[in-house]
């Protein structure tokens, strides 16, 4: 812009418009720019409240508008167009847009200014729960996904139909029939409970009546996939809630149950009875809602409509009971009673008494000032509610153990790399799980005061799938305060608490933490022996992680002692096949490999590689392994030639099966190589050696450690043949370039290396392999410690 | 969402491509956030992209120390961005209104107001105008309006004095509305 136009124009904007035409007559003789000037100044006024509103306008249509437009995608639907908008999203009515199927469907999407991250996962999650739930007047869930814009959507079935209310009142149907509708709802409200899912949002726009009668459900268990949104003072009107149909604990954020359905069925029965819902709550604020529904009794619906005559009265007041444990207990005792109605029966509800309702609120009343401050959701609340759910739904600890269950199980631990993928694939660290979890852990502090074994097992759950991960102290952490936690509660000697401290002592091994790891195990496993027996399940799995431990801090015959001692006590409790019994074998085999004691070992795997071929098949990974293992045994034997038939059977399948560049396929290849070179079939080792390099150099890079090693193996061959100058300087290759420590350290006393002992260039080699190893130790220890 | 803090960190060290990683990032984090007032609807009022725009902040950024410079940072990036998106919007409501004829009418509390302003179409091609003349003065008044930022937080985003923000700015948006009344 013109710096002139620009200095003149800020004297002038500050004077009156007196002032400013003697400042202009006096500074601006261009006439041009005295125009341009003259513009600006007549448009200063206002200009900042005129460009702030054309933004603030598009900006409130922007967000007050659908988005999805008609005709366009929503994973494989077309949207065809809008068919409601409910509290928590809009409604659209699509197609399949591959024209796979003729079926029309409604496609709930949940906009939502939540923080939606995790939802995804959850929403899969509810959507399997869901779409189990299959029942004429339920409109089944048939798909949900999240949108490329992450919105969370579910995809229903599409009800041809009218809410309930409506479509009574234009069929001008009579009270008793009104009744006859509601009936197979409760039928279906019935299964749905059975199964531990609450609606949560039942109201007459959530129930439709199609064209031939039939009454059916919509929006199942949707509300859930956002969790529990407390009622807050800002949120109470326009979120989840519908405020008329809501129940009392709704209102009050606590705990939804099976109960809460049977209120909001009940609001519903009452409108279509009376014509007018149980609470008014329009023109309300969202504070003197909560008070209507906690506080204001229910008028008798007979005073609304002189045709209620008899119980009715009794049975709708029942069901709105402001206590949920007030209520029916189930919808079938709701159900049964309406039909007794209907029959003319004596019914079960009894006449409600009021003092009682006016008592209650006055407690409550305290609760929802301390919950009015917003609650994000996260993983870990979901879970919360859901136990508590559980809980509540059948009182039954059993019931609270399953819904904990399937928590651990599916939920969360859908994360880790065992559920996750095969065996082979390493876990993926960046998964949006641990997102969700690191934050569940941040918000879990202080969330669960008074309820310490929920937060315990929460936070075992929260360890072990840390641990699934690979990320070792994360796990730690919530483990250790997880036994902590129990250890306070229920004891140290509680099979809980015993259980939690094992799972940690496992994963302080996968830290390499051996003498830590030592303490904690066998402090478990002592516990579990005195509190649930020597041959309890879990008491054995702890003596194998201790095992496994000794095995690790090279105290081998401890070792032994106890995978002896487990493998007798599972051979005759689960069997000589069983998976877990066949692991024990292997692993005293292994122990037994490293003790020396080659018979042994040899003997449990020809045992176990029997079993395998027979139960598994001949080219099972897990029979291919045994089969490795045993050669490994047979050349560490010195018996070579039963070593190289193992390898060259084990290496044919390999190939064929896993592709002849596969990491399993080179160390059977570099195996079946050293098989012939102690064997004296020098040639032949040397071209499989050759030829392996060749494969890692291109798969893994020169400077790999197992590259090294098959340099290292060359090295050795070398030496074999006798041509020792080569062999120093392969042998020194290997060093320079990647060789473990381990091999470093070994090369002095190496057998195959006896012809170069004495040379004096071997013996540097030595020296300077040892630095080397120094080093790179020493590398690895500060990385650990830092 | 650290990834947020840490790109915006890079950038402040002058790492141009940690720009392009971020601007989807904060997009979503806006569409989503000003999808979720779609359930506010009752609250009446306004929305300013403000509101957005620091509640997206509070979402991405904050977490444990305040950093100015980073926070000057996200403004500026999601004024831009705003200015995108409510200029698509815009345009797509142009578009999605003559296409509606043809399609399923909508139930009339859904119907979309029928107000005709596109104000922001226009105001964004002014803008253009006003880049092309004075490059620096269209950038401030992107973050005034379209990210609803103080004089002094622009004079931290833009690295210049706070009395030159208000002096550029002043006869910027005199100049706009120039454009826009001709």
């Amino acid at each position: 812009m013109n710096p002139e136009l620009e200095s003149l124009f800020e004297q002038a904007v500050g004077l009156a418009a007196a002032e400013r035409e003697q400042f202009l007559a006096e500074h601006c003789s261009d006439p041009d720019l005295r125009r341009e000037l003259e513009l600006l100044l007549a448009h200063d006024q206002g200009a900042e409240t005129f460009l702030q509103r054309a933004v603030s306008e598009e900006a409130s249509l922007a967000l007050n508008t659908p988005v999805f437009a008609p005709g366009q995608r929503l994973g494989p639907y077309r949207v065809l167009s809008i068919i409601g908008r409910g509290g928590m999203g809009l409604v659209y009515l699509a197609e399949r847009a591959d024209g796979k199927f003729e079926q029309r469907v409604a496609i709930k999407v949940l906009q939502s200014g939540e923080d939606l991250s995790g939802v995804s996962d959850r929403t899969q999650q509810e959507c399997r729960i869901l779409a189990s739930l299959e029942h004429p007047n339920i409109a089944r869930v048939l798909d949900a996904d999240v949108s490329s814009d992450g919105l969370p959507y579910f995809v229903m079935e599409y009800v041809d139909g009218q809410p309930i209310d409506r479509y009574c009142e234009r069929r001008r149907l009579s009270l008793r029939d009104r009744l006859r509708l509601l009936l197979p709802l409760c039928d279906a409200l019935h299964l749905a409970h059975q199964k531990l899912i609450v609606h949560r949002d039942l109201k007459p726009d959530n129930i439709l009546v199609t064209e031939q009668g039939i009454p059916k459900l919509l929006d199942f268990g949707i509300a859930k996939v956002l969790g529990e949104v407390p009622v807050t003072a800002q949120n109470t009107a326009t979120r989840v809630l519908t405020p008329e149909y809501a129940s009392p604990e709704q209102a009050l954020g606590e705990p939804v149950t099976t109960a809460t359905d049977i209120y909001s069925l009940g609001g519903v029965l009452y409108k279509l009875l009376t014509g007018s819902a149980p609470h008014q709550t329009q023109g309300k604020s969202p504070m003197e809602m909560v008070r209507a529904i906690c506080e204001e009794d229910v008028r008798k619906p007979s005073e609304l409509r002189r045709q209620l005559t008899g119980d009715i009265d009794s049975i709708l007041l029942k069901a709105l009971q402001v206590d949920p444990q007030r209520r029916y207990r189930s919808v079938d005792q709701f159900a049964d009673d309406l039909e007794s109605w209907l029959d003319g029966r004596p019914v079960l509800a009894v006449p409600p008494s009021l003092a009682y309702r006016a008592r209650k609120f006055g407690r409550r009343h305290r609760i929802v000032l301390a919950t009015a401050s917003a609650v994000v959701l996260t993983l870990v609340v979901g879970a919360v509610v859901s136990i508590r759910e559980g809980i509540r739904a059948n009182r039954e600890a059993a019931v609270a153990e399953a819904v904990n269950e399937f928590l651990q199980n599916d939920l969360l631990a859908q994360a880790g790399a065992s559920a996750q993928s095969g065996s082979n694939t390493k876990p993926d660290p960046d998964l949006k799980v641990r997102t969700a979890l690191d934050r569940a852990a941040e918000r879990i502090e202080g969330k669960f005061k008074g309820q310490p074994e929920v937060e315990a097992s929460i936070r075992d759950t929260m360890g072990w799938t840390y641990k699934d991960l690979g990320l070792y102290p994360e796990a730690q952490r919530q483990l250790e305060r997880a036994v902590e936690l129990r250890r306070r509660v229920l004891g140290t000697e509680n099979a809980k608490t015993l259980e939690n401290m094992s799972r940690l002592g496992w994963v302080v091994l996968l830290q390499d933490k051996y003498a830590e790891a030592e303490a904690l195990e066998s402090k478990a496993m002592e516990g579990q022996r005195r509190a649930l027996g020597p041959e309890n399940r879990e008491t054995l799995k702890s003596m194998n992680i201790l095992a496994a431990v000794y095995d690790e801090e090279g105290k081998y015959s401890q070792a032994e002692a106890l995978h002896t001692q487990l493998l007798e006590v599972r051979r005759r409790v689960l069997g000589p096949e069983h998976p877990e019994t066949m692991a024990s074998m292997d692993n005293l085999a292994n122990v037994y490999g490293r003790e020396g004691k080659y018979t042994g070992a040899e003997a449990l795997l020809t045992q176990v590689l029997e079993i395998e071929k027979r139960v598994f098949g001949p080219e099972h990974p897990k029979t291919l392994a045994s089969m490795n293992n045993l050669a490994v045994v047979y050349y560490d034997e010195g018996k070579f030639a039963q070593a190289e038939t193992l390898d060259v059977q084990t290496l044919e399948i390999r190939k064929r099966v896993l592709g002849p560049e596969h990491a399993e396929t080179l160390r059977s290849m570099s195996n079946l190589a050293n098989d012939y070179a102690h064997e004296g079939k020098y040639a032949e080792a040397l071209a499989l050696e050759v030829q392996t390099l060749n494969i890692q150099k291109r798969v893994l890079g020169p400077e790999r450690d197992l590259t090294a090693v098959t340099v290292y193996n060359l090295g050795c061959l070398t030496a074999l043949r006798g041509d020792k100058d080569r062999a120093i300087a392969l042998l020194s290759q290997s060093v320079d370039h990647g060789l473990p420590p381990y091999v470093d350290l070994a090369m002095e006393k190496d057998t195959d290396l006896a012809s170069l002992q004495g040379d004096p260039r071997f013996a540097a080699l030595v020296a300077h392999a040892k630095q080397v190893a120094a080093a790179k130790q020493k590398a690895a220890a500060t990385q650990a410690s830092q | 969402m650290q990834e947020v803090t840490l790109l915006l960190k890079r950038l402040g060290r002058g790492d141009k491509a940690a720009l392009d990683e971020i601007i989807p990032l904060v997009y979503a984090e806006l569409r989503r956030i000003a999808q979720g007032y779609l359930r506010r609807e009752f609250s009446g009022g306004t929305l300013q992209p403000t509101a957005l725009i620091h509640e997206a902040y509070l979402r991405m950024v904050r977490q444990s120390h305040p950093d100015y410079a980073s926070r000057a940072h996200f403004y500026g990036i999601s004024a831009r961005i705003m200015r995108q998106i409510l200029v698509d919007h815009a345009r797509g409501r142009r578009a999605q209104k003559r296409a509606s004829e043809e399609t399923t009418v909508l139930s009339e509390s859904l119907e979309v107001s029928g107000k005709q302003p596109l104000g922001v179409i226009v105001l964004d091609e002014a803008i253009n105008r006003l880049s092309a003349i004075d490059e620096r003065k269209s950038t401030l008044v992107e973050m005034r309006f379209f990210g609803g930022m103080t004089a002094e937080e622009i004079a931290e985003c833009a690295s210049i004095p706070v009395h030159t923000v208000r002096r550029e700015l002043r006869i910027a948006q005199a100049w706009l509305r120039k454009e826009l009344s001709a």
